[in-house]
């Protein structure tokens, strides 16, 4: 069967732009706290067209310069990635959520004919799907989907089943967060992130970025010459219904390794969750690895980028994919994500064919 | 191989109250649903009506606080009641509903996110109850609901503005078609809240009149509330479960515009291929429609475009078909709209009576098509589209097609 492949990745997170600089970041000793915010950029210097989108919120940003880096990673220029065969997903949890704060504080303090019709338009859920589709011409289908952390898996599938289907050719899937201060601090109160001044550790720290890649089926990229970075053999979704997340965990990784031909034990390498119940689902990678002869390199984002929230599982499988592509790890490499609400994903991803 | 896909249960509220029966005799009575809103303070905008149901009474939670539950959780436990009632399938009873649900949303528990937002703002950050800012997204109501209804599995929940629950419907669709689930539950919800109305306030999209689709006088649109739920399975599913069928769905288009965030593409291209691929997905020609509920915001910009979409894609033809909005009657119900317009039209194909276009009295001659004026009974009616559009460019349509009798 023709396989989900990652021809292109995006990164725009705190401590890099790109996948170059994504991959070195990975092997630097992180230091002793994680870098929170996307620093201040130029946009004009990833679109042609950004001008057009000088107003929009910085989930929109963020995506919008990932999608960019991912299409041009893939062999594509901007102007001929789009189109009516072109899909787009975005997965976010919270999205442009500071431009909403402020149309909401206007409304309270000030009534509702100074709130902006910008901040309104632009906070909206699927703005960064949208000005992605704009930016790039996408005319085939584009989605936004929310969820916690596994929203970046479902994305994935999502964009999987318009390939299978074929709808699309081609598909980017993103993950887009902006780190707002009103929500960082609910979140603090809930005991779900970090307060000011705690340790690093548990719990984790909210922050911000976005992660895109270019999906194709692997047919398609050897088709037009192309190499893809890796493949996505296998995933899987779910929510635990039971007490223990690290059952429900291994069960998931056992779930999505399925239809790849590999088990658990044989993965080289585990991209680790960002999110609450990390640590057990940590135990459930475990158990679900039983005895396996190698034990694999574990890769913790959680230093180098805090919790960017939606978009933290598409950084986890480019960080995977990355890895795979550049022959630092051979692969299997097992991604696994879990949420506060106990939603959890898993998956896959191995080493591709070579064109 | 693909299966023929059946409805076998529709759940609603609109503003009209709980159940789609309600909704559907008050549209053909033409009994107007848009009033004076009591949910907030309309004192400086510049209008003050919408679709509110203001008597929304609290579901009968059993595994969570009643009074605690999110507006939004409310109107979607009403509608999921109300669907799986009708599909005969037992709320409590889990191993009968298999875990795909796929709903659709644009601002999911937003009164719950501005609660917390007042108190933020006005008596400061350590007054506020921070879960309400968890349980405002969208997945906090809908994991509550599978909660509440024992419904196993992880939800997908779309959010593409006013297409949402049209997406999710399709969704579901196509999982069914291709023998991927036995049972869905897909639709959608949106509740009247001061941070949307104030947002189409704010882009001067709402009308200071009436909301009247297709009419030359038009001045923009009228926010509603509620929710829709369809339960979806494969027509043999549901034969041997021995419930009634009442509907099918038997095709689904879906486009993008990338033209504008707010503006729909003028010429409708784009909106045109989505309904031209849901006609070709259904396998039937343009001459087939017998009917269309179409997205008719009332707004100047979405109906001229909407109208030429249709034009686009069904030729002559687009002249002739009885085309109506609800939108004058319950409201747009925002992510919720594409799913109530839907069981309006499975109800409108199962009932043979076409619903009104509300407050149409002037034809445009940028809109020339057939308005159904008062609630009609067709002479032919196997056919019918539900059109959504949104923000974003996001343009969707659903195919249905009337169940005889004794199919």
């Amino acid at each position: 069967m023709d396989r989900v492949a990652v021809s292109g990745i995006g990164i725009v997170s705190p401590r890099a732009f790109g996948r170059a600089a994504f991959l070195r970041m990975l092997s630097l000793d992180p230091g002793k706290d994680p870098a929170l915010r996307v620093p201040e950029f130029a946009l004009e210097q990833y679109l042609e067209n950004a001008r057009s989108f000088r107003r929009v919120a910085d989930a929109t940003k963020f995506a919008l310069a990932s999608m960019a880096l991912a299409i041009g990673d893939a062999g594509f220029r901007p102007a001929d990635f789009g189109g009516e065969r072109a899909g787009l997903v975005v997965g976010i949890s919270h999205g442009a959520v500071t431009y909403a704060v402020e149309f909401h504080r206007t409304l309270l303090l000030e009534g509702p004919l100074p709130a902006s019709p910008l901040h309104f338009s632009e906070s909206v859920p699927n703005a960064p799907a949208g000005n992605g589709a704009i930016a790039f011409r996408i005319q085939g289908p584009v989605h936004t989907l929310i969820g916690e952390e596994p929203v970046g898996t479902q994305a994935v599938d999502l964009a999987a089943s318009l390939l299978y289907d074929g709808f699309v050719d081609r598909c980017l899937v993103a993950g887009t967060e902006e780190w707002n201060e009103v929500v960082a601090h609910a979140y603090a109160q809930l005991d779900h992130a970090r307060r000011d001044g705690q340790d690093a550790g548990d719990p984790p720290a909210l922050s911000d970025g976005a992660a895109a890649l270019v999906l194709e089926l692997e047919s398609a990229v050897a088709g037009r010459g192309a190499t893809p970075h890796a493949v996505i053999g296998g995933w899987h979704i779910g929510r635990c219904l039971a007490d223990s997340i690290a059952d429900a965990t291994a069960d998931a990784i056992r779930a999505a390794c399925g239809p790849t031909g590999h088990c658990a034990a044989e993965a080289d390498h585990v991209v680790s969750p960002t999110g609450r119940h990390r640590r057990a689902a940590c135990r459930g990678v475990v158990a679900a690895r039983g005895d396996a002869a190698r034990p694999p390199e574990w890769i913790d984002l959680l230093p180098v980028l805090g919790n960017p929230m939606g978009a933290s599982n598409l950084f986890q499988v480019a960080a995977s994919a990355a890895l795979i592509s550049d022959g630092a790890l051979e692969g299997p490499g097992l991604v696994v994500s879990t949420g506060i609400q106990r939603t959890l994903a898993a998956a896959v991803l191995s080493a591709a064919e070579r064109a | 191989m693909t299966k023929r896909v059946a409805v076998t249960g529709m759940g609603m509220v609109t503003c009209y109250g709980i159940g789609a029966a309600v909704t559907w005799g008050k549209i053909l009575a033409g009994e107007p649903g848009i009033r004076p809103i009591t949910l907030f303070d309309t004192t400086d905008y510049r209008t003050t009506r919408a679709g509110e149901f203001t008597t929304l009474p609290v579901a009968p939670w059993k595994r969570f606080r009643g009074a605690r539950m999110d507006r939004a959780s409310n109107l979607l436990h009403h509608a999921l009641a109300g669907a799986l009632e009708e599909a005969g399938l037992p709320a409590t009873a889990s191993s009968r509903v298999p875990p795909i649900v796929a709903l659709g949303t644009t601002l999911g528990g937003m009164t719950s996110g501005e609660r917390y937002h007042a108190t933020y703002v006005r008596q400061g950050p350590s007054r506020a109850r921070p879960s309400l800012v968890v349980g405002h997204l969208a997945q906090a109501q809908v994991l509550q609901l599978m909660g509440e209804f024992a419904i196993p599995g992880m939800p997908r929940i779309f959010l593409n503005a006013c297409t949402s629950s049209a997406n999710a419907i399709g969704h579901a669709f196509r999982a069914i078609r291709g023998g991927r689930a036995e049972v869905a539950l897909c639709g959608g919800y949106d509740a009247l809240c001061a941070f949307g109305f104030t947002g189409f306030h704010s882009l001067q999209a709402l009308t200071t009149g009436v909301c009247r689709p297709f009419d030359r006088n038009r001045d923009g649109l009228s926010i509603g509330e509620g929710a829709g739920i369809l339960v979806l399975e494969p027509w043999e599913h549901a034969r041997a479960r021995g419930v009634p069928i009442v509907g099918e769905i038997v095709g689904y288009g879906e486009t993008t515009d990338a033209f504008h965030m707010t503006r729909p593409d003028p010429e409708g291209r784009p909106a045109a291929r989505a309904i031209q691929a849901a006609i070709r997905d259904a396998g039937i020609d343009a001459e087939d429609v017998d009917y269309v509920n179409a997205h008719g915001t009332g707004t100047p910009f979405n109906d001229r475009s909407e109208t030429a979409a249709l034009v686009a894609a069904l030729g002559e033809a687009a002249y002739t078909i009885p085309v109506s909005s609800t939108k004058g009657m319950i409201g747009h119900l925002l992510g919720g709209a594409g799913a109530a317009e839907a069981i309006l039209t499975g109800l409108a194909l199962k009932e043979a009576w076409l619903p009104p276009n509300a407050n149409y009295q002037t034809p445009d001659p940028d809109c020339g098509l057939r308005i159904v004026r008062q609630a009609e009974r067709p002479t032919r009616l196997r056919y019918a589209l539900s059109n959504s559009f949104g923000f974003g460019g996001a343009n969707a349509t659903l195919a249905f097609r009337r169940v005889e009798a004794n199919a």
